[in-house]
């Protein structure tokens, strides 16, 4: 293939970036400086005090400190009135609990202390995704907090008094008086966000029985066409559950499985397993138009537009059945001739026809442990539908169905969203029939700008409709409502969902509503109560709590019996809160039969101007959290821009309009206009253009506000109102403005030889250790001595899937701060852990490997030789601390680490004066909260250690393998890192170590790192990486 | 140089001088040993610890489970002064506090830095005496900082052989 000539002229092979690559000055530079920004600068920080000036002052106040003040100011301590029983001042309690984030579930364990919840862990009983929740999930903690969010319920003066005030704060019973009478006599129709809840489900039914209500569902990105295609070709609208941990053969044609669908950390776990060395590995091919995590973590990728994928699915549908006559299809003339329209895909598409037809021999030859898999907001172009209907016919023709697509536990049977809600809805507020509207959790204002919603809810209230929104932010919606009601957050309700068929979960609230806030579900049972109507389980429970409770006991539980008073049974499930038939989760239902009929359905589309693709980032999503300061300022897995959306557009293409990266362009697309930045992104289709959903909020709260582009008005609808995200026709020019993106790829860049390692499976095969290049050292050192434990780190790099999920954890652990946009251009920003992100090969279609970089805890940590004031030092457990307290930041130990993992406070970042600041109530108090001018780094979470330590010390053992977790390793659910003692032969980190495949980053500096890598292996025809052998 | 910078420096000059000699000449700053500030209740250890010798665990309950020893809340002085004292003054104000569920602000005697991370469980499943750090607590009528406790009186005692201590920084600084 062309990517191997590539290969060899070009002289720098792994490359991180495009400047890195072209061996650009400005990276050049960067990566020999230590300190992107330099202090000595003749300004400084939004105060504009300069640095002289600031000594200066500095200086007075010293000398004025040490003629004063003696003693320490005056603290209290206020202990409890009336200590809750099951509360130890200074430990941390945990509560099993789940939770849904708009389309995905997590079982979470949810760590408090003294009553406040600081951080979602997963929940190792949930057996869909044991392990790892996503970096959003783990972030909505810090949103209850938020000082952004709605403390009272207001109500729009009718026009507007003296002050052109527009809203009143009033009081719910104020609130309740005035819409009891409407609810009691008017027809209302209500909005809801999608809903996993079973109980939710019934309240909403009983509701509407009680009074006269109809409600729909809808979310911004629920995927209709995959539940639509479901019912064309098998009969009924499931969302089946891929089993990726059972596939041989991997062909994802446009689906961001691992990243941003509802089921990613599931899959993320069981595509993890799949690629297991010992298992033997899995072959991943992807067929795709941006660059998206799935895509880079893929052995093959083939570079199609998104409106070309139904013609993929069908070509290799089509080379399997007719050229190379396999399946039961075979002789099936009619749908022979269906395929005959997709005879000459390759050509078309200007795929290798060679390439083309080995993969359909593969599919074909992994039968029964193949996977297609297809649909993604950026794969949701105006044929989504017969994209998937393509993609069940493929599964169904390679027996694949009932095997590893699995449609009887399916994922997500809870949703009840569908995207033909939204214009349900629309057309029930222009019908006339009713007087108040009802929505809740739905920022439709901002989500769907391009439809008639906006325009629907302001008639509705022309027409004398009352409109009363439920949420937690002053959003774009709310700002359309009478009555903003504020909504109860996750923490401090009661919930359950059903995230899997028959398996059911809990979510129970950690704490109090902090506001006078309450949610949705509350308000039906007062308003039932008030109003005295509707069954007796709506009428009489005072609490949600108690119709939860009523509803477990008489719908989920009917006919199973328990053998236990039901207080009991619910006292039971509140420890783990996952009930249901976990065992039969690893069942598989029987093969479905196609409906061939479906096939007539399938329509290609052929674009030959640019296309726009909307797509959503793992962090930001649809844009609901955006106001978390944590999601902002983590890194996309893929660009590795904080703070902003932009275009992406592919190398080629950027030379074509000659644009770089910062440049801006005016992009046309659906009769809209915008100007955006530009961000060069390898690997992408070059006749497509890629924008991130979720950003230009105008109503979003202090962070949120602002930054980025609004995409949402480029959706366009189809007449059953589903969108069109992808296939967009678009164009660009080049205006002459320049923007700035605050991409963290070329910090903290380590000047080395062998970082990331990888080798293909063939050469694994005959060398395990293949890629790992052995040094012979010569030590000046003497060795330490390790008595006791050795805390040690394993990284494999063929497990990691870059999502990043492990950044979000640690600096939920360990109290990291946000830096904003402003520092992170500076090369500021304070993750501990960084995802490096390699790119190898072609410009025009690079492999990707990534490589989580925290502090190695060397043995001989050179940071450790040069800190004057011996501020970091070496335990004897072998871990680098760190003295925050000793440090005067002198920086000579970043300067002198060759990992690049050291970050220093440049401002005091944690004062709570700024809106991306993480509310003190969020932080975690085993970690000290760092002040300016101190250095700090990864710690291998001490803290975590300590407290297993203790447990063991006072039941006088030592302490186990796997008996705690670090947060980064707790965060990951493809189970990459794995933790514990290298002193003890039998920890799973000992057994990595021993692995062939490890090897220690940098070895030929002899720093002898605790953080140790396993090669990553990619299952594919390449030429090698790296050399091997050793000198 | 600018004519305001001499100025500036001649001030801050000053100002080290004399700062550095009124530092020389006070006690060390920033210890507060001997610090026995008032207490809205006067609570007397001697009574309780004393002569009525209550454990200190009854109180300080989480002193072996937890890094806090813990200031006891309202309800475990109520156990018995529901009965006890009930009428004396001082305990009718811990009562009226009690009912309308609002604690007592009790001034702070043992301030370490929020660098330091002391952990009691640690030493009260050791077996080390209260009495060793917090001196002769069960005679106070009035609770004093009886220890300087700087770092040097901490590892002064970890370095010890017999106490089989760890010194390393992080044993305290993370």
């Amino acid at each position: 293939m062309s990517r191997m000539k590539e290969n060899q002229v070009n002289q720098r092979k792994l490359w991180k970036s495009i400047e890195h690559r072209q061996d650009e000055a400005r990276f050049n530079e960067l990566a020999e400086q230590e300190f992107m920004s330099s202090p000595l600068r003749s300004e400084e920080g939004d105060d504009g005090v300069a640095r002289r000036d600031f000594l200066k002052l500095m200086g007075a106040s010293l000398a004025m400190s040490a003629t004063a003040c003696v003693r320490r100011p005056v603290q209290k301590i206020v202990p409890y009135a009336k200590r809750p029983e099951d509360l130890t001042i200074g430990v941390a309690n945990y509560y099993a609990s789940s939770m849904s984030d708009g389309l995905s579930g997590y079982g979470l364990i949810v760590k408090t202390r003294e009553g406040r919840p600081i951080k979602l862990e997963p929940n190792p009983e949930n057996p869909a995704s044991p392990k790892g929740i996503s970096a959003r999930a783990q972030a909505l903690c810090v949103s209850l907090y938020d000082p952004d969010r709605l403390k009272q319920p207001k109500r729009r003066i009718a026009k507007g008094d003296f002050h052109k005030r527009i809203w009143d704060e009033k009081s719910w019973d104020k609130i309740d008086d005035e819409l009891i009478k409407l609810i009691e006599s008017e027809s209302m129709v209500l909005l809801t966000n999608n809903n996993s809840s079973p109980s939710k489900k019934a309240l909403i039914k009983d509701f509407s029985k009680a009074f006269k209500m109809k409600s729909y569902s809808w979310n911004p990105l629920v995927d209709s066409a995959a539940s639509e295609a479901q019912a064309e070709s098998y009969g009924s609208a499931v969302s089946p559950r891929y089993r990726f941990d059972k596939a041989k053969f991997i062909l994802n044609v446009g689906s961001n499985f691992l990243a941003t669908d509802a089921n990613s950390q599931e899959y993320a776990t069981a595509y993890a397993k799949s690629r297991k060395l010992d298992t033997g590995m899995s072959r991943h091919v992807c067929f795709e138009s941006l660059l998206t995590l799935t895509g880079m973590n893929s052995d093959d990728r083939i570079r199609v537009r998104s409106s070309q994928y139904v013609d993929v699915l069908m070509g290799l549908a089509h080379e399997i059945v007719v050229k190379q006559g396999n399946s039961r299809y075979a002789n099936n003339s009619s749908v022979k001739s269906q395929l005959e329209a997709y005879a000459n895909t390759a050509a078309n598409l200007g795929v290798d026809a060679e390439l083309f037809s080995a993969i359909a021999k593969d599919l074909w030859a992994n039968r029964g442990q193949s996977i297609v898999i297809t649909g993604d907001v950026s794969a949701t172009t105006a044929n989504a539908k017969s994209a998937h209907i393509a993609a069940n016919f493929l599964n169904s023709i390679l027996d694949n169905d009932g095997k590893t697509v699995d449609h009887s536990v399916a994922p997500h049977v809870g949703v009840s969203a569908k995207q033909a809600d939204l214009k349900a809805f629309i057309s029930e507020l222009q019908s006339g029939k009713h007087k108040l509207a009802i929505i809740e959790n739905v920022n439709a204002a901002y989500y769907a700008s391009a439809s008639k919603f906006t325009e629907a809810v302001r008639a509705f209230r022309d027409q004398g409709g009352t409109v009363v929104y439920f949420g937690q932010y002053h959003d774009e919606t709310a700002d359309l409502a009478d009555m903003i009601l504020p909504n109860d957050h996750i923490l401090e309700s009661w919930g359950d969902s059903e995230f899997h068929e028959g398996v059911y979960s809990v979510q129970q609230p950690t704490i109090r509503p902090l506001h006078k806030t309450r949610s949705l579900e509350q308000s039906m049972l007062n308003w039932a109560y008030m109003a005295e109507r509707g069954v007796s389980r709506l009428q009489n429970s005072e609490t949600y709590h108690d119709y939860v409770k009523s509803f477990w006991k008489s719908d989920i539980l009917k006919g199973r019996k328990q053998g236990k008073a039901f207080e009991d049974f619910w006292f039971e499930l509140l420890q783990k809160a996952v009930y249901g038939e976990t065992d039969k989760f690893d069942r598989n239902a029987s093969a479905r039969s196609f409906r061939t009929a479906a096939l007539s359905n399938v329509k290609a589309q052929r674009n030959n101007s640019y296309e726009l693709e909307l797509y959503t980032k793992s962090g930001i999503g649809d844009g609901t959290y955006a106001n978390i300061s944590w999601l902002q300022e983590f890194p996309d897995p893929v660009s590795k821009v904080t703070w902003d959306n932009y275009l992406t557009v592919s190398k080629a293409t950027a030379d074509k309009f000659s644009l770089k990266e910062e440049d801006m362009v005016r992009l046309t697309a659906n009769g809209k206009t915008m100007e955006l930045p530009v961000y060069v992104q390898v690997g992408q289709h070059d006749d497509v253009f890629g924008l991130a959903l979720g950003y230009g909020r105008t109503k979003g709260g202090k962070v949120a506000n602002g930054v980025g582009f609004d995409a949402y008005p480029f959706v366009s609808y189809d007449q059953d109102g589903n969108p069109i995200f992808a296939g967009i026709e678009a164009k660009i020019e080049k205006i002459a403005k320049t923007y700035k993106l605050a991409n963290t790829q070329g910090h903290n860049h380590m000047l080395g030889r062998q970082i990331v390692i990888g080798a293909t499976l063939d050469s694994y095969k005959k060398d395990p250790s293949a890629g790992i290049h052995k040094h012979k050292i010569f030590s000046a050192w003497s060795k330490f001595e390790y008595p006791g434990h050795k805390w040690a780190m394993s990284v494999d790099l063929n497990s990691c899937i870059g999502c990043g999920d492990c950044v979000v954890a640690c600096q939920a652990e360990n109290n990291i701060p946000v830096v904003g946009k402003k520092y992170v251009l500076e090369g500021r920003e304070m993750h501990w852990m960084r995802i490096d992100r390699y790119y190898s090969g072609s410009m025009d279609n690079p492999d990707s490997q990534w490589m989580p970089v925290m502090c190695q805890h060397c043995d001989n940590a050179p940071c450790e030789t040069v800190c004057p004031v011996v501020a970091t030092t070496h335990s004897e457990e072998g871990i680098n601390e760190m003295t925050y307290n000793r440090c005067v930041g002198t920086r000579y130990c970043s300067n002198n680490c060759p990992y690049k993992v050291r970050r220093f406070n440049w401002f005091a970042y944690t004062k709570g004066d700024r809106a991306e600041d993480t509310p003190k109530e969020a932080y975690n108090p085993r970690v000290t909260v760092r002040s300016r001018g101190v250095m700090e780094k990864c710690t291998f979470c001490i803290q975590r250690i300590k407290d297993a330590k203790d447990v063991a010390k006072n039941e006088g053992r030592s302490v186990r393998d796997g008996e705690f977790q670090v947060a980064c390793e707790q965060g990951c659910s493809s189970g990459a890192i794995v933790f514990g003692d290298m002193n003890d032969k039998e920890s799973r980190v000992s057994k990595a170590f021993a692995d062939a495949r490890t090897y220690s980053l940098l070895e030929e500096y002899n720093a002898v790192p605790s953080v140790r890598y396993m090669t990553k292996i990619r299952n594919a025809k390449r030429e090698d990486e790296q050399h091997g052998g050793d000198h | 140089m600018p004519k305001n910078n001499v100025k500036i420096l001649v001030a801050v000059g000053l100002l080290v001088v004399f700062g550095g000699l009124a530092t020389l000449l006070k006690p060390p700053v920033g210890y507060n040993q001997g610090y026995q500030p008032v207490q809205p209740i006067p609570y007397d250890h001697s009574l309780h610890a004393g002569k009525l010798e209550i454990p200190c665990q009854y109180c300080h309950a989480s002193v072996g489970r937890s890094k806090h020893a813990s200031v006891p809340s309202l309800n475990i002085c109520m156990n018995c002064h529901n009965q006890v004292k009930a009428t004396s003054p001082l305990i009718q104000k811990l009562r009226e506090h009690y009912d309308a569920g609002e604690s007592i602000q009790w001034v702070k005697v043992h301030m370490l830095p929020d660098f330091v991370h002391f952990n009691h469980q640690r030493h009260v499943q050791k077996g080390v005496a209260c009495q060793t750090c917090h001196g002769p607590i069960e005679t106070m009528k009035e609770v004093y900082q009886h220890s300087d406790l700087s770092m040097g009186w901490c590892v002064n005692c970890h370095r010890k052989p017999e106490n089989n201590a760890p010194v390393t920084c992080s044993t305290c600084h993370y």
